[in-house]
Formats: structure tokens, C-alpha cells, sequence
């Protein structure tokens, strides 16, 4: 079986570039275009692993992670933040903010596999 | 001498008074040697004793002789014609001939001022209306009409020198009144001269004196008055009589403070002079007596006399009516300054959101801009023709340069609106400087340019700084120098301690930079000749962001450069940051690792050097392979806890080692982290993938984060 992967992005364009990218890798892919519809599909699926962008229309990637970790039945989903807020500190934030990883955007498509695989690999904290 | 004497006894009386004094007179000359003479005194000896008693003559015979004999005055006395015929002890000592030589020979003209005698003559031929003759006539005349005469004359001794004599002249007579000849009496008048003159002079002194510090006091731009203690005004100058529309008559004598707005604050002023004995800049405003009102600044000091006792003030007054005048316009000036600083201020807080907003904007399409093509440059779902493929490529290549612009906007707008902030951290500074130098290393062989570090042993130390930031600034010189410096050149970085602070310096072998060129340098968007930017690709910003880092920590950040023999840019870091004192230290010197073996491969001997080193500080056993080669030896001989691999190496490379070393047994569990600079592709990790435990890149790893990973490694053992 194929790991499950949930994209949250509300950029069709970026969202489309790291389904293809990694369904060319053999992972099953699965997209949303915001928190809301991240959160339904998360709690449906239970995604081996999520990338959430943080800065999204209506419900953004800091609540949908809040709501997903403080929910029993999703809190050890591994939720990646996936974002271009280059600035200091965000690291801290968004691991503060229950976070499991961070990638900062653009996203090098040449490493996006392998840091999916490491992150597959990791054991759960 | 005697018997001279008693002769002439009878022949003097009371020259003034008598009315018959010609005949008094005449006995007076008889006081002479001379026997003719002696005679005719014998003769008026008669007729003075006709009229005088005895007694009287013998008395007045003893004042002839005195007179006669006084050293004191010349007596000189003439025949008719003025030829001398006595001549005294006081005319042989004021004059220096002896009678015998003047006898019977010379006028008194003779020794007598030529000029003067011929003015004299000149004077009196205009006085009387006859004409007179210079000589002899010109010095008798007078006396010789009766009127008595006493003039000013200057004599000439025997040796040619000159006395001021006062001469009184009078006639001899005899019984028919007919003139028998000329006495002339003279006292030498130079003393009196000389005091006149010397009076003379010191008056002239006085008045130039006076003249002086009357100019001194008038000349002076300020009004200048002086007063008493009492503030009464006891002199003043023009400028003054000016300012007040008063003239000095009217103004001295009146109280001082009567020409101010604030008579109570010019009384004390007045008597703050008094207690302090000066006061500076005491502003007053002066209403002249037609209402003008002038603001004046009033510098003032006592004064004294020569026995130091107390005259009062001496007060100088500034108009300051037009300094006032443009204090206001200054003002008025900079305040409309502050609110132009402040608008453009605000303007430019609003301008660095702005770009702060517009860089996150512009990168999530780009994101999919060099997503996309890289994609397609893998040739992920397909092959692409060669066409095909240089579009992407330049696709790629535009997308990551327009990223790099905008990552550089950002951090430039982060320092302008004051959200760049330090993350001070203690570190070796030969690591960062190394690790810095492996970003270019890559660049700098393809272009065979050399880079190379020369530290000094006094910076070989920790230092306290933003490594981050100080290896982008190492970064952003390294990458113009080697940018700028043809093949076969020359990049080297050196540091040294400058007092307290660390200075390094990037220095190439490259084109150089005009000198008018260089204050444009560290300002963002400066675009130096097109010919550069379009022959050496960059954002422009790079410098700029440098600038802004190196203030950031305190430092400061400078170039010199010669057109065609390269560049030297120059920046320098303080040793010690305020606040850094409790920073916890990057590198314990007690390792926590239990003395773990880590092997390095790689051929590059900086880079080696510096992982080597780190691990050593860690605590570790590094080994060090500089080959892919001697790496499979020491991997099988030793057996590490971990193999940090490079990928790029001649002869065996990173891919073969790794594909060797999951072939032997012993070391096939070791697990290998890859550290590359290189772009991988598909394939590449494709190849690795399996065979290694991590791939990370090199420039995007600081050490700690290198000894977090080798930790996490050999924890995870």
C-alpha cells in the first residue's frame, strides 16, 4: 500500500506541482484548497502525511492544525507547514503551533521526495 | 677792580621808575674796564649825584658791579654803530668768546641768528612802515625810537651751537640826549624752552591719547555706554546715541535703565555686573525715545581705576534684531523639516510593508514558475526535445534570479522597517569563513580561480555575531568576487583584529570598480555600468543588504579598488555585542558523545578541515579521507559510527563510494550522510536512494546543524 498524502493549498497551481511531483514517487495524493476542506479530509482519510500552507483563505494551516492535533482521533497525524513566510522565528511558531516539520516555499522539487521519505520514516513524537 | 667799583658807585638808580631813566641807565654801563667809557660814567656820575644822596649812590654803585659780574646774564654793550664794547663774565660764559675777542670787533648781529635777524627786520620794516635793514639796525631800532624792547633771539656761540636767549635792548644816551650806544641784556632761555616744549609734547599726548580711546570707544559696531555704580550713564558713543534717538549730552547723566522696555530687568543687569563682575548675552530690548524697539544683547564688565577702586560698567550692547529674525526662520525651518522627515519616514515604513507584501505575493507563482520547470527539466512524465529543453532551462534560470531579487527586497525591507533582528550566537569564525568559502568553491574551479584564507593567529578566536547573516555577507562578497575576477585570478579572504573589532576582507583579482563608482556601491538598486550587469548577472541589492547586516552588528563595511587590478571590500565586527555576555557558548569543550567515530570523505582540505574540527570539539574521533578511495580503506579498517560523504570528488566519486561500501558487509549498516553543493537530479537521488542514510546540501548547513544531524545519526545507532 502506498502512503497516503494530504496537500493543503490554496494555490491551484503550487497544489497541482506537489501532487504530480509526488504521485511520479508512488504516493497516493490526495489535495485540498483550505483549512476547512483540509480538516474534513484529514478526519476522513487519516493521511499518513499532511502538507498544510499556513496562509489560506477562510480557515487558515495554523487552525486546521490546531483543530486536527487537539482532536484525539487525528492528533498524531504528521502536518507539515508548507510557506513562504521566510521571516525568523517561524520555525519556532509553527513547531509551537503543533507542527511536525516546516518547508519553506518555493519548494525544491528535487528534495521534496526525499524529505516526504524522511518524514514517512520518522517515528511519531 | 676796586677801585673800578668804587667809580662806578654813583652812577646806578632804579631803572623803571625814574622818568630821566636813560641817564639811570647809562650809569649801569659803567660798570666797565674800559677807560673811555669809565668816564662818560663819571660824567652821568655827576648828574645822578645832582639828584640822588649818597648813600643811595654807593648802593646803587654795588648793583652795577653785581650786575656787571653776574654769570647769569649777558650784558652786552655797543657804540653808537653796535660794535661791542663790554661785554660781560655772563656773555663771555653763555657765548664762549672772551670779551678781548669780540671787542671793538663784532655786532651783536654777529652772533646772532642770520635768519632771525633778517625776519626780525623784515617784521619791523612792516610794523613802523620805514625800511630797516637785517643787521645790527633790525635788533636796536625799537630802543633806539625809545620804546623799550625785549625779544626772543637765538645766539651762536664761538663753536657754532645755538641758545634761545631773551633780550631786553636799550639805548645809551649822553647830557644832549643824543644815543651813545646800545646795552643788551640777555638770560639764556633754553630751560624754558625745553619745559615749553616738553609740555608741548605731553599735551599732544594727551589729546592723541584721548583721541584714541575716544575712537576705540566710537568705533566699535556695538553701543557702548559705561555708567556709574549707580547706573547713571557716564558716557556713551554714537551707536548708542542711535539706538536710543538720544545724544550723548542728554544721555549722560540719566539712569541707565530709563531707555529699556524692562527698566526692573536692566537694573538687574546692572547689578548683576556688579556682583559678578560680568555678565554675557543679557538680552534687554532698547525703546529709543521715538518708540523704535531694538532687542540688543548685552555683554558688560566693572571697571576700575588705577587704584583698583570701582567706576562703575562698562556695558556693550549687540543688535540682535536680525540674528533673532533668522533664530525664527531656522526654527520655522526645521520644523517644517521634522514633519518632511517624519512623512518620509512613514513613506518609507509604508513602503517596506509594501515590499514585504509584494515579495510574499511574487513568490508563491514562482513557486510554480521553477516547479514546474524544474519538472520538466527532469523530464518527470516524459522526454522533452533539445529546444524544448533550453526554453525550461531559461524558464528555471529567470525564475531563480527573479527569486533571489525578491529574497533580497525582502530582507533589504525587513532592515528598513526595523524587523531584521540579530540571532547572536558564539562561534569560531575560521568555520564560517571556511564554510562560506565551500559555497564558491564549485564557481571558483570551473572559472580556475583560487580562493584562499589567510587568518590571522589573533582571529583565529570565537566571535559574537548573526552567522546566518555573516555568511550571506561572506556570501554576497565572495560571489561578486568571484563574478568579477576573469579566469585564473585570485579570490582571497584574510581577518585580522582591528582593536575591537574583527576585520575581514575579500580581496580579488578582477576588474575593479571606477573610484566615482564606489559611493554608489552600498545602495540598493545601484546599477554600476550596464555593460556589468548585463555581463555579470545579480539583484544589485546584494551590497546593499551587506551594508545594512554589518551596521546591523555595529560594524562597518568599505571598498578600495584599482580599475583592472581588483578589489579589496572590507567589513569589520565588533568583538563583543551588547547583551552577548550570557549567550550560551555554540561549541562545549566537553564532548557529551562518548567518543563516537565519524568518518569525513572529501577532497576538498578546507572543508574537510572544518568538519573534522567541528567533530573533534564535539568530542568525536573524525577521521579524515581526502579521497573516495583512501574513504573505502578507512571505512573498512576502522569501522565508523557514521561516513559524511561528498558527492563530487576526482577519480571515485561520492555515488561510487556509496555503492562500494553498501556492497561490503561490515560497513553496509554504517549509515552515510551525504553533504553536497551540487543541484541533484532525479536520477542522482534516484541512485543514492536507499544506499544513504541523509542528503544535505552544504551551503544551506551551519555546523550546528551538521553536528545536530552526525548526533541524531549515531544517537539513532
Amino acid at each position: 500500500m502506498p502512503h497516503k498524502i494530504l496537500i493543503v493549498e490554496d494555490n491551484e497551481n503550487n497544489r497541482c506541482l506537489v501532487r504530480d511531483i509526488l504521485t511520479f514517487h508512488g504516493y497516493e495524493v490526495v489535495v485540498a484548497a483550505d483549512g476547512q476542506e483540509g480538516v474534513i479530509l484529514a478526519r476522513e482519510l487519516l493521511p499518513d502525511l499532511i502538507l498544510m500552507d499556513i496562509q489560506m483563505p477562510g480557515m487558515d494551516g495554523i487552525t486546521a492544525c490546531g483543530i486536527l492535533k487537539g482532536d484525539p482521533a487525528t492528533g498524531r497525524l504528521k502536518i507539515i507547514a508548507l510557506t513562504s513566510f521566510a521571516m525568523q522565528g517561524d520555525q519556532e511558531r509553527f513547531l509551537a503551533a503543533g507542527f511536525d516539520g516546516y518547508l519553506s516555499k518555493p519548494v525544491n522539487t528535487r528534495e521534496l521526495p526525499v524529505l516526504v521519505k524522511q518524514w514517512l520514516e520518522e517515528e511519531p513524537i | 677792580m676796586a677801585k673800578t667799583t668804587k667809580k662806578t658807585k654813583p652812577a646806578l638808580d632804579i631803572v623803571q621808575k625814574c622818568p630821566t631813566g636813560i641817564k639811570e641807565l647809562d650809569g649801569i654801563t659803567m660798570g666797565s674796564k674800559d677807560n673811555k667809557l669809565l668816564t662818560a660814567v663819571e660824567d652821568t656820575g655827576r648828574i645822578i649825584s645832582e639828584s640822588r644822596s649818597e648813600a643811595t649812590l654807593l648802593q646803587a654803585g654795588a648793583l652795577q658791579n653785581a650786575i656787571f659780574n653776574s654769570a647769569n646774564f649777558s650784558s652786552i654793550a655797543t657804540d653808537a654803530k653796535g660794535v661791542i664794547q663790554i661785554f660781560n663774565v655772563g656773555a663771555e660764559r653763555m657765548l664762549g668768546y672772551t670779551a678781548a675777542e669780540v671787542m671793538n670787533k663784532i655786532t651783536p648781529a654777529d652772533i646772532s641768528d642770520p635768519q632771525e635777524v633778517i625776519a626780525r627786520a623784515e617784521q619791523l620794516s612792516r610794523e613802523l612802515g620805514t625800511k630797516i635793514t637785517p643787521g645790527f639796525e633790525a635788533l636796536v631800532f625799537k630802543a633806539s625810537r625809545g620804546i623799550e624792547d625785549i625779544y626772543e633771539l637765538t645766539y651762536i656761540r664761538k663753536d657754532g651751537s645755538r641758545f634761545p636767549a631773551v633780550v631786553s635792548v636799550t639805548a645809551l644816551r649822553d647830557e644832549q640826549d643824543a644815543i651813545i650806544g646800545y646795552l643788551l641784556i640777555g638770560t639764556d632761555n633754553t630751560a624754558r624752552k625745553q619745559i615749553e616744549a616738553e609740555q608741548k609734547q605731553l599735551s599732544q599726548r594727551l589729546r592723541d591719547h584721548q583721541f584714541y580711546t575716544r575712537s576705540l570707544f566710537e568705533s566699535n559696531i556695538d553701543a557702548i555706554m559705561t555708567t556709574d555704580p549707580a547706573g547713571i550713564i557716564t558716557d556713551v558713543n554714537k551707536q548708542m546715541e542711535v539706538l536710543t534717538d538720544c545724544t550723548r549730552d542728554e544721555l549722560i547723566g540719566a539712569p541707565f535703565k530709563n531707555y529699556f522696555t524692562d527698566p526692573d530687568r536692566a537694573e538687574t543687569g546692572i547689578n548683576q555686573v556688579l556682583r559678578e563682575k560680568k555678565v554675557t548675552d543679557y538680552e534687554l530690548t532698547a525703546r529709543s525715545r521715538d518708540g523704535k524697539e531694538t532687542v540688543v544683547s548685552f555683554n558688560a564688565t566693572t571697571f576700575y581705576d588705577r587704584d583698583r577702586k570701582l567706576q562703575g560698567v562698562f556695558a556693550a550692547a549687540r543688535d540682535v534684531t536680525e540674528r533673532k529674525r533668522l533664530d525664527q526662520v531656522l526654527q520655522e525651518k526645521n520644523v517644517e523639516l521634522e514633519n518632511a522627515r517624519a512623512v518620509a519616514e512613514k513613506t518609507n515604513l509604508t513602503k517596506s510593508d509594501f515590499l514585504a507584501n509584494m515579495s510574499h505575493e511574487l513568490r508563491t507563482p514562482l513557486n510554480s514558475i521553477i516547479g514546474f520547470s524544474e519538472v520538466l527539466q527532469d523530464q518527470m512524465f516524459g522526454p522533452i526535445n533539445e529546444k524544448q529543453q533550453e526554453y525550461v532551462n531559461n524558464i528555471l534560470t529567470s525564475g531563480r534570479h527573479l527569486l533571489s531579487l525578491i529574497n533580497d527586497i525582502l530582507d533589504l525591507s525587513k532592515v528598513e522597517s526595523g524587523n531584521m533582528n540579530l540571532e547572536l550566537t558564539v562561534f569560531l569564525l575560521r568555520e564560517l569563513l571556511a564554510a562560506s568559502m565551500i559555497l564558491l568553491r564549485e564557481k571558483a574551479l570551473k572559472s580556475r580561480i583560487e580562493l584562499r584564507l589567510d587568518l590571522a593567529p589573533e582571529a583565529d578566536i570565537q566571535i559574537v555575531a548573526d552567522q546566518r547573516k555573516l555568511k550571506q555577507i561572506m556570501f554576497n562578497l565572495l560571489s561578486n568576487a568571484v563574478k568579477f575576477t576573469p579566469a585564473g585570478g585570485t579570490v582571497n579572504v584574510s581577518a585580522k583584529k582591528d582593536g575591537d573589532f574583527i576585520e575581514i576582507t575579500v580581496a580579488d583579482t578582477g576588474i575593479g570598480i571606477r573610484e566615482e563608482d564606489i559611493p554608489k556601491l552600498f545602495h540598493p538598486f545601484t546599477q554600476l555600468e550596464s555593460v556589468y550587469t548585463k555581463e555579470f548577472e545579480g539583484t544589485g541589492l546584494g551590497l546593499a543588504l551587506n551594508r545594512q547586516m554589518v551596521e546591523l552588528h555595529g560594524g562597518r563595511i568599505w571598498v578600495k579598488s584599482d580599475i583592472g587590478a581588483g578589489s579589496r571590500f572590507s567589513f569589520t565586527i565588533p568583538l563583543t555585542q551588547a547583551g552577548a555576555t550570557e549567550l550560551p557558548a555554540n561549541q562545549p569543550e566537553i564532548a557529551p558523545s562518548g567518543g563516537n567515530t565519524v568518518l569525513v570523505i572529501e577532497d576538498d582540505p578546507l572543508t574537510l578541515d572544518t568538519l573534522g574540527n567541528a567533530l573533534q570539539r564535539k568530542g568525536y574521533r573524525a577521521l579524515r579521507a581526502s579521497s573516495g578511495l583512501e574513504g573505502v580503506e578507512l571505512a573498512q579498517r576502522d569501522l565508523p559510527d557514521l561516513i559524511v560523504l561528498d558527492l563530487v570528488m576526482p577519480g571515485m566519486s561520492g555515488f561510487d563510494v556509496a555503492d562500494r561500501l553498501r556492497d561490503e558487509n561490515s560497513v553496509a549498516k554504517v549509515p552515510i550522510l551525504v553533504l553536497t553543493s551540487m543541484d541533484l537530479s532525479a536520477a542522482d537521488r534516484a541512485r543514492l536512494a536507499g544506499k544513504v542514510w541523509r542528503i544535505e546540501g552544504k551551503g544551506s548547513l551551519s555546523t550546528n546543524e551538521f553536528l545536530n544531524l552526525v548526533e541524531n545519526a549515531v544517537g539513532a545507532k
